[in-house]
């Protein structure tokens, strides 16, 4: 969706450039509140994630800020390395989806037409193909755990960053300078290496960043199917997941997961927003 | 500026939209289930859809609660009360040897018309015994040697050897019209509801059988509603859309049905136990002495607090109190740390070890093996828990055996004979225990059979063959004008036609 | 196109088998590895993996997609059945995000620098960033549970025969689909209206002295127009696969829960047939959108002989 945009853009003006510093500043806040988290769960959380001495679903207090849940374990901290897994799912999930999608970008980028062609449709088919199905199909073969899931996600990722990937390559290709250092006898690989990989991120960067905040909301729906990995060591999806039956309880687990998930989307999204403005190309030949 | 006006159009026909659609869902209102009079189904919500109409071809436990006693009948019924009585069959003879019944049958008439005779019965019989059959019960049933039509209304049934629970068994066995040509979609049997819609993924509802030959149907029809989420089905109860619901999975939302005071809340007692099952072939639980320290490790007690909220009965052996057999046995292998470090150290795992926990990933399983683990970590042993679906259980652990050790509930009543097979998943081998069990089925009188079968429970409870958690409470709930709602889980069964409104 | 569809196809078919064998998903605790054995046979599982395959295929040809494995009923029958649930709640959905969608972003972006411009940009942050299932929850806890005036789920037995009730039954589920798609759409509108406001013939016809609500509509909408439907497309096809999710949080027996229940279960045929069914579905979504796309704007009209993705979906 991102590269349609990308593409559609020709010239933009000062209100976008305004935005997106604007855009920049709260998106990296509120991911950071959340990175921060992140980091803080792996040195210290309030309770031993396993520890059940809580009592069943006490309410909010000096000692458990959040509650505990049903089985007496401390909500806070259950948020806490929600926060963790969901960048790990954001950044793992994006990794995967950035080095298979320019791998079998650049394939098809390099190759002849009858395999670019096959290889273009075969991409429009898995960006057709939902994610979360193909997230379930991987569930139900490895089992349900946040790998299942970041694997899910990154390859669902990897489609759009291929095409993407592609259309970048073809147009470096077509570029006098490479074609010269072709004739010179620069190997594939060589160019690969010295022109198309250089010129692909500021393309790439921007969608990245926006199936960033889509993967921790893949994740959430997938744990929300009953898909991802249980307590103590739950993403916030799943929380939501459990914190359902017990609405009425304790209604607070059911609403601050969802919260935090919001803020990281949001704050991811404004990243990619602001990045988008910042990086666009032909935004900065319009200046 | 003439321009801002067109936003503010949108804007208005958006609010429009919007409350025009909250407003129809206003005035048609949700409840439309509660409300009627007895003249309209009682709704009836579950989470168990059956997989098929057809047992035999692969079925769940849905399909029990949905037919059995209600659209298909056996030859006998099992009560509420675990009771067996003649339902098809007017009654049975045995010969001196235990190895002839003679079963002689009602005056009764399928759905379809066509009278219920003795060639049905040896149809339903061979049916449920031919190879590619999936249909329950098939293996204790195996016994059977022959089943003769001695006339239109009389069975003949010749046993391999004595099985003092055959007559019990064939409460479970359907008795379907041997005419009947498609048994997925449609029904044949001879019950007091005819199937009369079937929505798979939402709906089977059943209309009264005018010619039933027994007491007819209280209500106008039935109609089982299914959900997938516990959540929905429980919403579905408070906001009126259904009037009574076959069983609570948590007891987190009993709280809302009680606050409201509109409903019901009818505690029955289950067969279905919470088990922590080891595979006992390999190591290290092979080994008696480990097992029983993981047993004493797990706070059951607490458990049972947490997942049930007080509700249930801790147990201590395969058979809960209702069947023959019960001995009380939860202090058999106790809650005490020290004891299990102890015996850990003697089994020579003085300092712990790591296993994995096979998990299926529905109901309560993952949340009890998340317990588990933080109980066993007091005594060094680490847990790894597998997520895996339902039928990658069935493949990985029921099939291949290829398991350490594994969460299970297992649902069936009258089951500690898993313990006889020493193939059945758990691989638990005691030559004991397999010929008190023989002999309880060869037994002559229900108090010999209660004892053997208690000798043997005692023993797998020695061996901590398995950890058995607790048992279940079996939780329904019904609004409150809604009567004749059975009380117990008796395997899922669930008749209906004594249900009422007002 | 329908050379990647038939790779699409074999892949899944490959694919769905390494799951495993789903005669597990059929079985008691009594089964023998005898019982196993013979009802493996029977749905025809055992069989070598391409003998299955040239079966399927062939059903294919005649239309037929085959018979679930669980609950051995005609899976074309089941989502023709199913789809009188998934296609109402998608359209409906979709349209009310549209109508959502377009005020919110119009007025995010042209009037980007008031309050209520920023407050417009924001909430469509926000909903967008929501996941789908605890819009549902929230919606649920409130309209259901606690005001009691909507159904928390399910949908009339009678399927569309009283359509009042049908339609009571979908408002939950139509209303959070919108809010999280409207609010997606609502920035890809945001987006495109910005575009067009710094462009040099708005500011051209502005300067030749064009009021600004004509030149808005002569030169922005007819241009803005042409992005906006590819975007449209996608999130129609978005929507469509979303309502998997909210079927199941509203235990709707739509296309969603089919395909959920048959992943859970090893129903092959089921998810096959689902998966097909949606994949043509979204492809030909996407085609149509794009020759839309290429009768309004003249630009693409001309290139339309130069244009690849064209020839590769002809």
């Amino acid at each position: 969706m991102s590269a349609v945009m990308t593409q559609g853009a020709t010239v933009r003006g000062s209100r976008r450039r305004a935005l997106g510093s604007i855009n920049l500043v709260v998106g990296g806040i509120l991911l950071g509140i959340i990175v921060l988290a992140a980091i803080v769960s792996i040195f210290w959380t309030p309770f031993d994630p396993a520890d059940t001495t809580g009592g069943r679903l006490a309410d909010p207090d000096g000692t458990h800020w959040a509650g505990t849940d049903k089985l007496g374990r401390d909500v806070f901290t259950q948020l806490l390395i929600g926060a963790r897994l969901a960048i790990t799912v954001g950044i793992g999930s994006v990794l995967i989806a950035a080095v298979l999608g320019i791998l079998i970008g650049l394939l098809a980028g390099f190759s002849t037409r009858w395999v670019d062609d096959a290889l273009t449709s075969l991409l429009d088919i898995a960006i057709a193909f939902p994610t979360l199905l193909l997230a379930m199909l991987i569930v139900a073969w490895r089992g349900a755990s946040l790998d299942s899931a970041i694997i899910a996600i990154g390859l669902a990722g990897s489609a759009v960053i291929a095409r993407l990937t592609r259309v970048v390559t073809q147009r470096i290709l077509a570029q006098d300078y490479v074609t010269a250092a072709r004739i010179a006898g620069t190997s594939t690989l060589g160019i690969a290496r010295e022109h198309v990989l250089p010129n692909l991120w500021p393309t790439l960067v921007v969608p990245a960043a926006l199936q960033f905040g889509g993967a921790v909301l893949a994740e959430a729906s997938l744990s929300y199917l009953g898909l991802g990995s249980p307590p103590p060591n739950a993403s916030w999806g799943r929380l939501l997941q459990e914190a359902q039956a017990t609405v009425t309880v304790a209604p607070l687990s059911a609403i601050l997961p969802g919260i935090l998930l919001v803020i990281t989307v949001v704050g991811a999204n404004l990243l990619a927003d602001g990045l988008r403005e910042k990086l666009d190309p032909t935004l900065r030949r319009a200046q | 500026m003439s321009s801002t006006r067109r936003p503010r159009l949108l804007v208005g026909l958006a609010a429009l939209a919007i409350s025009a659609i909250a407003l129809t869902g206003c005035t048609s209102n949700a409840g439309s289930g509660t409300s009627g009079s007895d003249k309209d189904p009682i709704n009836v919500g579950s989470i168990y859809e059956p997989t098929s109409l057809d047992p035999i071809k692969g079925g769940s436990s849905g399909i029990t609660e949905a037919f059995t006693g209600n659209v298909y009948e056996g030859l006998f019924r099992i009560t509420d009360d675990a009771k067996v009585e003649p339902l098809l069959a007017t009654g049975y003879k045995v010969s001196e040897d235990g190895l002839t019944y003679t079963f002689p049958l009602r005056e009764a008439t399928f759905h379809s018309g066509d009278p219920v005779t003795a060639e049905d019965v040896v149809f339903s019989l061979n049916r449920i015994l031919s190879p590619e059959s999936l249909g329950a019960r098939k293996k204790q049933l195996s016994v059977i040697s022959n089943v003769v039509a001695t006339d239109p209304k009389t069975v003949t049934v010749t046993l391999s050897k004595k099985s003092s629970s055959f007559v019990y068994n064939l409460g479970y066995v359907w008795i379907i019209n041997h005419k009947a040509k498609d048994l997925t979609s449609t029904e044949d049997g001879s019950g007091p509801y005819t199937l009369a819609d079937y929505r798979k993924g939402s709906s089977i509802s059943l209309s009264p059988y005018t010619k039933y030959w027994g007491d007819k149907p209280k209500n106008a029809g039935i109609e089982f509603h299914y959900y997938t989420d516990p959540t929905a089905l429980n919403n579905a109860l408070l906001t009126g859309q259904v009037d009574v619901i076959t069983g609570l999975t948590s007891p987190d939302a009993l709280p809302q049905f009680e606050k409201s005071g509109k409903f019901n809340i009818i505690e029955g007692t289950s067969t279905t136990k919470e088990l922590l099952a080891f595979n006992d072939r390999v190591a290290p639980f092979d080994n008696v002495q480990v097992r029983k320290a993981i047993y004493s490790a797990i706070d059951r007690k607490k458990l049972l607090e947490s997942i049930w909220d007080g509700r249930g009965q801790l147990i201590g052996a395969m058979v809960p109190p209702s069947e023959p057999g019960y001995l009380d046995l939860k202090d058999n292998n106790p809650y005490d740390v020290d004891l299990a470090k102890k015996l850990l150290a003697e089994s020579g795992h003085a300092d712990g070890f790591s296993f994995t926990l096979d998990t299926p990933d529905s109901g309560v399983h993952p949340t009890v093996a998340e317990f588990i683990k933080g109980e066993l970590a007091k005594i060094n042993i680490d847990v790894k828990i597998n997520l895996i679906t339902d039928d990658k259980w069935a493949e990985k652990v029921y099939g291949a055996h290829d398991f350490q050790a594994t969460m299970q509930d297992h649902v069936n009543d009258r089951d500690i004979y898993f313990y006889q097979n020493p193939d059945f998943y758990w691989g638990y081998n005691n030559a004991d225990v397999q010929k008190w069990l023989d002999e309880a089925e060869a037994a002559a009188t229900p108090q010999e059979q209660s004892d053997l079968i208690a000798k043997a429970n005692k023993q797998i409870s020695d061996d901590a063959a398995s950890v058995w958690l607790y048992l279940n409470p079996q939780l329904r709930v019904a609004a409150k004008d809604i009567k004749g709602v059975p009380v117990n889980g008796m395997n899922s069964l669930f008749y209906v036609s004594k249900i009422t409104r007002g | 196109m329908l050379l990647s569809l038939a790779l699409a196809v074999t892949v899944l078919f490959v694919v769905l088998r390494l799951l495993g064998n789903p005669v597990y998903a059929l079985i008691n605790l009594e089964a023998t590895p005898e019982d196993i054995r013979a009802a493996s046979a029977a749905l025809g599982v055992d069989r070598p993996i391409f003998v299955q395959f040239a079966d399927y295929i062939g059903g294919l040809f005649r239309g037929d997609l085959g018979t679930s494995f669980s609950s051995h009923l005609s899976v074309s029958d089941e989502i023709l059945r199913r789809l009188n649930v998934t296609v109402p709640l998608t359209l409906i959905s979709f349209a009310l995000s549209v109508i959502i969608a377009i005020p919110v972003g119009f007025i995010a972006a042209w009037k980007s620098r008031t309050w209520y411009g920023t407050a417009f940009s924001a909430i469509s942050q926000l909903g967008g960033a929501i996941p789908v299932f605890w819009v549902g929850i929230l919606l649920v806890t409130l309209f259901a549970l606690n005001l009691g005036v909507l159904p928390a789920g399910g949908f009339p037995r009678q399927d569309w025969a009283d359509p009042l009730d049908a339609l009571t039954s979908l408002t939950l589920p139509v209303l959070t689909i919108a809010i999280v798609s409207g609010s997606e759409l609502a920035r890809y509108v945001r987006s495109a209206t910005l575009d067009i406001l710094d462009r040099d013939y708005l500011r051209t016809a502005r300067a030749l002295g064009q009021p600004f609500s004509t030149a808005l509509w002569r030169h922005a909408l007819r241009n803005g127009i042409v992005p906006v439907i590819s975007i449209l497309a996608i999130q129609l096809a978005t929507t469509f696969v979303g309502a998997v999710v909210v079927e199941n949080v509203f235990a709707l027996p739509g296309l969603g829960d089919m395909l959920i229940a048959g992943i859970r279960q090893q129903d092959f045929p089921n998810v096959q047939g689902v998966l097909l069914f949606s994949t043509v579905l979204v492809l030909v979504i996407g085609f149509l959108g794009d020759v839309l796309q290429r009768l309004l704007d003249p630009r693409l009209r001309s290139s339309l002989s130069g244009n690849r993705r064209v020839k590769a979906s002809a």
